[in-house]
């Protein structure tokens, strides 16, 4: 008959499972108070593994789109640079006509049809800007520069502008422009700026897209990031200078100049007008980046107290079960050492 | 009473002794081996004091079912939880770092670099190239879910083929129990081999047993199929040679003809390896792969303008999807550029189309796992995979704990203890010194007589 319910063989069995259990559960233990996370978040998580995927995906999606921001806000600041010389160049030109507009002496109009032609370079090259590879000013268009030259006189643009004033002359029986009449010049700069804001700017002058630049600055928002020589401004800022560098002449009548003074200064101001239009356009997408960010902010902040939440675990008190598994390991292995040498035999 | 009785009763002591001696040491020798029951030996009054008649081997029947069942239930989770965990780890480790979700997250990001500054063709490649990251991950998660089929199919032959031997040494070792008990000797020996591949047999298969005539046993499966009844039954098994996402289930294991059910849900019900490897082949790693070919599936159409995934038909083990452009123009203005405002020519900072991909990512589609967008269905993949590894896990845990204690309970009542067989080698010392004793003492007596009688 059995009289003892114990077997050798379950009691160093037991020892040998405790031991390893242990064992085991120290390593997780302490690797877990090193990471602050779970040691294996799929077990631990189950089904939330889900989401804990899906924020860790939102985080570095933020942090993406917040890095795209700044690739976005350079290309604006630099437009609002460039608008604002531009805008500049236009009061440049409008304050040269204001000064020298009557004057009727010879030296004085080179003068300032000198300035007005080195602000309407200016102009231009600001037009022509380009960051990064892209030209800031060509709407979608980015690849090509979007401005031509109107000071080149082989310049298809300008052959345009010069082409609609000799047609102009001849179809009155005109020879020069100095022959014209105030009427007449009234009647030609209309037909320049019908010209200008019309279809003829797109073939001639400008090989901008009319379609902005839109870029996306945060989840649910997409913004205007561009502006384009297409925009009323530009075409009356070049019109203006044009007109004033054409006709501003000794040679006009006082009544025709004038007309191509106040028309130049109607134009001038009507282009920073609308330029000045189109920076508080961007000012505004620039102010939606910055909100962006601040918002991209927010929410990388609560992801990442949300997936400290999900996968983290309490770090003292995984120091504290490292100390105790520690301690039921050496334990353990004093007890197994102990109770091997517990044995009839050695006392026989 | 006389003298030579006395010297009878001595003379059945040193037998009793001698057997008892036998049997302690036979135990002794067995304290290692779980499979050994403690024997004892059962004296009963002679005619000339205590005889032996038995050695009796210590059984639980009761104790030894839930050992066999426990077995069965062990081996199951742990071959569940280990496809389980060969089918996780082509997702990476605790960052997910190589799942399909992780890839098309990337993706998404360089999608909207492009997107911002579409002039830039340097951020277009990044996006061809973080397409085909997408597609390679998808494309080496087939495989992987396929080669744990495979080899599941492999183990279900190598078991089954290891079950059949089982069945044919369980057959001569039931008839050995059999013959021996039937001409009235010993079998206990012959017991011992039995039990020990009957656990062998319920790591494969759950098992049932049934007493038949003559101490023989009859085998069936837990669901009830015969295993074995005076005869092995056969166990019929046809591996295929290769899986691919077309293959919907692989063969049956047919036990006298019936097919074995595989085993269901995280906690599983298979009894033995056998139907958790079927679970693993033939429900998880497809459901897994449909999820797969589900992601393919939208993922092509959500960029089918550019034409920049193709799927794979039919999908092979190897491939399910591929990128099928090159060009990241192609992926802004659409196949050939038509949908560039100014087709034929091209503005290159066109985004709208980018855009669109960009944001369709996030929209819903119908999936298996709910609606959700393509994102988030990616992240719910690896939850379910996740949900799975974490139950099987859990699971395994409690049988392997429940598998320990059954084990150590049956082994406290059958096995041996060394210091009960020290103590009762000291009894039987005791008593063959009496013994001795006792024999010289008649000695003497009868020394005396003679000398009396001379």
């Amino acid at each position: 008959m059995k009289t003892s319910l114990i077997s050798s063989l379950s009691v160093t069995n037991a020892l040998r499972l405790t031991m390893s259990q242990a064992q085991r559960d120290l390593m997780r233990a302490s690797q877990e108070s090193l990471t602050g996370k779970h040691y294996d978040l799929g077990i631990a998580l189950a089904e939330k593994t889900a989401q804990s995927v899906n924020m860790n995906r939102e985080f570095d999606r933020l942090k993406a789109i917040s890095t795209a921001n700044s690739l976005v806000t350079t290309r604006m600041s630099s437009s609002q640079e460039a608008l604002e010389s531009m805008v500049g160049s236009g009061q440049e030109i409008l304050n040269t006509i204001l000064a020298f507009g009557d004057n009727v002496d010879k030296n004085s109009i080179e003068t300032s049809r000198t300035a007005i032609r080195s602000q309407l370079t200016l102009f231009t090259d600001m037009a022509n800007m380009s960051i990064n590879g892209e030209y800031l000013f060509s709407g979608i268009n980015t690849d090509v520069q979007p401005m031509a030259d109107v000071l080149d006189p082989a310049s298809p643009a300008r052959m345009a502008f010069d082409t609609a004033v000799s047609s102009f002359l001849s179809a009155n029986g005109l020879t020069d422009k100095s022959q014209m009449s105030a009427a007449q010049m009234q009647t030609l700069l209309g037909n320049l700026e019908t010209m200008f804001t019309g279809p003829d700017w797109t073939a001639s002058f400008s090989k901008a897209s009319d379609t902005n630049m839109t870029s996306r600055i945060s989840k649910n928002e997409v913004v205007q990031t561009s502006v384009n020589t297409n925009a009323d401004g530009m075409r009356y800022m070049v019109l203006g200078a044009l007109v004033a560098l054409e006709f501003m002449d000794t040679s006009m009548s006082s009544d025709v100049r004038a007309v191509v003074k106040s028309a130049t200064q109607e134009h001038i101001a009507a282009g920073i007008a609308d330029l000045t239009a189109q920076r508080g356009k961007l000012g505004l997408s620039e102010e939606r980046v910055k909100k962006a960010n601040d918002s991209i902010e927010a929410q990388q902040k609560i992801i990442s107290d949300f997936l400290g939440a999900l996968e983290g675990i309490d770090v003292p008190e995984a120091a504290t079960r490292v100390k105790n598994l520690e301690a039921l390991v050496e334990a353990s292995y004093t007890l197994t050492a102990r109770i091997q040498q517990l044995s009839l035999v050695n006392f026989l | 009473m006389s003298l030579s009785s006395a010297m009878n009763t001595a003379q059945s002591i040193f037998n009793n002794t001698g057997k008892q001696t036998q049997t302690v040491s036979k135990n002794m020798a067995n304290v290692g081996n779980a499979d050994y029951a403690r024997r004892s030996s059962i004296t009963t009054t002679s005619l000339y004091g205590a005889q032996i008649i038995t050695t009796a081997r210590a059984q639980n029947d009761m104790l030894l079912r839930q050992v066999l069942s426990s077995t069965s239930q062990s081996a199951g989770q742990d071959a569940l939880l280990q496809g389980l965990k060969d089918i996780k780890s082509v997702l990476g480790g605790n960052d997910n770092e190589s799942a399909p979700s992780t890839y098309l997250a990337q993706f998404q990001n360089a999608l909207h670099d492009y997107a911002v500054k579409p002039n830039d063709q340097i951020l277009g490649m990044s996006v061809i190239n973080a397409a085909r990251d997408v597609a390679t991950s998808l494309n080496s998660a087939t495989e992987k879910v396929q080669s744990v089929r495979a080899d599941a199919d492999v183990q279900i032959a190598a078991q089954v083929e290891k079950l059949n031997n089982l069945l044919k040494l369980f057959q001569e070792a039931n008839e050995a129990v059999t013959t021996v008990t039937a001409v009235g000797r010993d079998p206990n020996d012959a017991l011992d081999v039995r039990e020990g591949l009957l656990k062998q047999i319920s790591s494969i298969v759950g098992v049932s047993t049934m007493a038949v005539e003559n101490n023989g046993l009859a085998l069936y499966t837990t669901g009830g199929i015969a295993l074995f009844d005076k005869t092995p039954r056969n166990i019929e098994f046809v591996p295929r040679s290769s899986y691919d996402p077309t293959v919907v289930a692989g063969n049956p294991i047919k036990i006298d003809g019936i097919s074995l059910p595989a085993g269901k849900e995280a906690n599983t019900t298979a009894m033995g390896s056998l139907q958790a490897l079927l679970q693993v082949r033939d429900e998880i790693a497809p459901t897994f792969q449909g999820q797969l070919l589900e992601f393919a599936n939208v993922l092509t159409g959500i960029f089918a303008q550019s034409g920049l995934f193709g799927l794979v038909v039919p999908p092979s083990s190897k491939e399910i999807i591929r990128v099928t452009t090159s060009d990241p123009l192609d992926l802004r203005d659409g196949t050939g550029g038509t949908l560039n405002p100014s087709y034929p020519s091209r503005d290159a900072g066109f985004s709208g189309l980018l855009d669109q991909y960009e944001t369709a990512l996030d929209e819903k589609h119908s999936f298996s796992l709910g609606s959700s967008s393509i994102m988030d269905f990616s992240a719910r993949s690896v939850g379910w995979l996740e949900t799975w590894r974490s139950g099987a896990d859990a699971a395994n845990e409690n049988k392997a704990a429940l598998l320990a204690r059954s084990s150590e309970a049956y082994s406290n009542v059958t096995g041996v203890s060394l210091d009960e067989e020290m103590s009762l080698m000291l009894d039987i010392e005791q008593s063959y010194k009496a013994a001795a004793k006792l024999l010289a003492a008649v000695d003497e007596m009868l020394k005396t007589l003679l000398a009396l009688g001379n």
